[in-house]
């Protein structure tokens, strides 16, 4: 959680959505895939499979009655998954909210296609854009409550920051010596300084 | 975490072309040995090394830091630079076990002789918000301050703040560590602000692992600093080690 100092004292700061960082990704497709997309040996992908079987069922898969339902609800997984990737996160609350958020939105819209075919001046057709108007505000709420929640939510692949620092600043013990960086040559009497400004 | 390679890490701070006595002068301030470097450098190297403290380099204390260091180092060598980096490391190094629940987080005090020139060091501290690593470590800044997360959980603050009258500004806390920027450019005792009172005040809040560190160019003959290298150049100890590179000739 980020900090502000008020009158001289560190109060709680909520991340405000335009500070939230850009996730940095590896490049990789998956680390449990390899290149061919083809699950490699020791991976971690059935790693919370009873929360995926939950939040999938919630979401209608297999459930579909009519093809509109089944058109909704594929739909409605394609989202889920692109914004609980963009998101970085797979917490159990992160997932929920991510799984909601992408229901109103594809219902939104669905809603509002629909506004427009009863016709946009008709009682029914207002009632329709109504619902929609509605659904898109739970949609955007529920938007910055997932972000929210996944910067403060630790992950459960998170590396821990100062475990990855401690390793990344700590000279190799003797034990295992590292290969010995070069070392400029040193500089001649008179030369230029070597190094930063101070 | 170690002063010099998160000085001169990628990763780190980024200064990668260190010179050996730039690599060498971090290890004295940590207080590591200096056995695989000295095997890999040459019998220049080792000469500038012993120019710079004055003695043998097995002299040198090793195991913990040294609590003071006098680093007085020529202009444009990185001494800013390092002290940003070492006020970044000691945010991970010190031992805040003595510090109860509600009180006030220790802080590592940044001062110089105008506030302009410790705040050359808050410049060097934005590269925490470039590095990912570093900035992983954050939990937020202002424009005098970043507070880092110890890892024990608690909030360091690295602080830049003016000196004050009988060094009152480094009282009523815990210090990380203390940095005397331009310290040899300071006010002696027979003036209201001095650099002997300052340091008064941080020796008695310094954590276990943290230190004052006095950095900057030779420049007067009076003073903590003065007097210091006159009497402790060339006789390290685990209380106090001068590092004066412009020794050599």
């Amino acid at each position: 959680m980020a900090f502000r100092r008020e009158h001289s004292k560190l109060r709680p700061q909520p991340t405000r959505l335009k500070d939230v960082k850009r996730r940095e990704r590896s490049g990789e497709r998956s680390r449990n895939q390899d290149a061919k997309g083809r699950f490699t040996a020791g991976n971690n992908a059935p790693k919370g499979r009873a929360v995926k079987r939950i939040i999938r069922r919630y979401l209608g898969e297999g459930a579909a009655s009519t093809d509109q339902v089944e058109a909704l609800t594929q739909d409605t997984l394609v989202l889920f998954k692109a914004f609980k990737r963009a998101l970085g996160n797979d917490a159990p609350q992160v997932q929920d909210t991510v799984a909601r958020r992408a229901r109103w939105g594809v219902l939104s819209a669905w809603y509002a296609l629909h506004a427009a075919e009863l016709g946009l001046g008709t009682e029914d057709g207002m009632a329709a854009l109504d619902m929609a108007l509605k659904l898109d505000a739970r949609a955007e709420r529920l938007d910055v409550t997932s972000i929210d929640l996944a910067e403060r939510l630790v992950s459960k692949d998170a590396v821990d920051p100062h475990a990855f620092a401690a390793a990344t600043f700590s000279r190799p013990s003797p034990a295992t010596p590292a290969p010995a960086p070069a070392l400029p040559d040193a500089p001649d009497e008179g030369g230029e300084e070597p190094g930063r400004g101070s | 975490m170690d002063l010099e390679t998160l000085l001169t890490s990628r990763d780190g701070f980024g200064l990668e072309s260190a010179t050996f006595l730039q690599r060498a002068i971090c290890r004295v301030i940590d207080g590591a040995p200096l056995d695989d470097l000295l095997a890999r450098s040459s019998d220049f190297d080792r000469r500038c090394l012993e120019a710079a403290i004055g003695c043998s380099a097995s002299q040198l204390p090793t195991g913990a830091p040294p609590t003071e260091v006098v680093d007085m180092e020529p202009v444009r060598c990185g001494k800013s630079l390092r002290l940003a980096a070492l006020a970044f490391c000691r945010t991970q190094t010190i031992d805040v076990g003595i510090v109860k629940p509600g009180e006030q987080a220790p802080r590592i005090s940044i001062l110089a002789t105008e506030l302009d020139q410790a705040s050359a060091i808050r410049g060097h501290l934005n590269m925490v918000n470039e590095k990912p690593a570093l900035r992983a470590l954050k939990i937020g800044e202002d424009a005098d301050s970043i507070t880092i997360r110890h890892p024990r959980g608690c909030a360091v603050e690295l602080r830049v703040v003016a000196a004050k009258r009988g060094g009152y500004s480094l009282a009523s806390r815990w210090s990380g560590s203390t940095a005397f920027d331009e310290a040899p450019g300071w006010y002696s005792t027979d003036r209201i602000v001095s650099l002997e009172e300052s340091r008064d005040q941080a020796l008695g809040r310094l954590l276990p692992g943290a230190q004052n560190i006095f950095a900057g160019s030779k420049w007067q003959p009076s003073g903590f600093c003065w007097k210091a290298h006159a009497e402790h150049f060339g006789k390290p100890t685990r209380e106090l080690v001068v590092i004066s590179p412009q020794e050599v000739n």
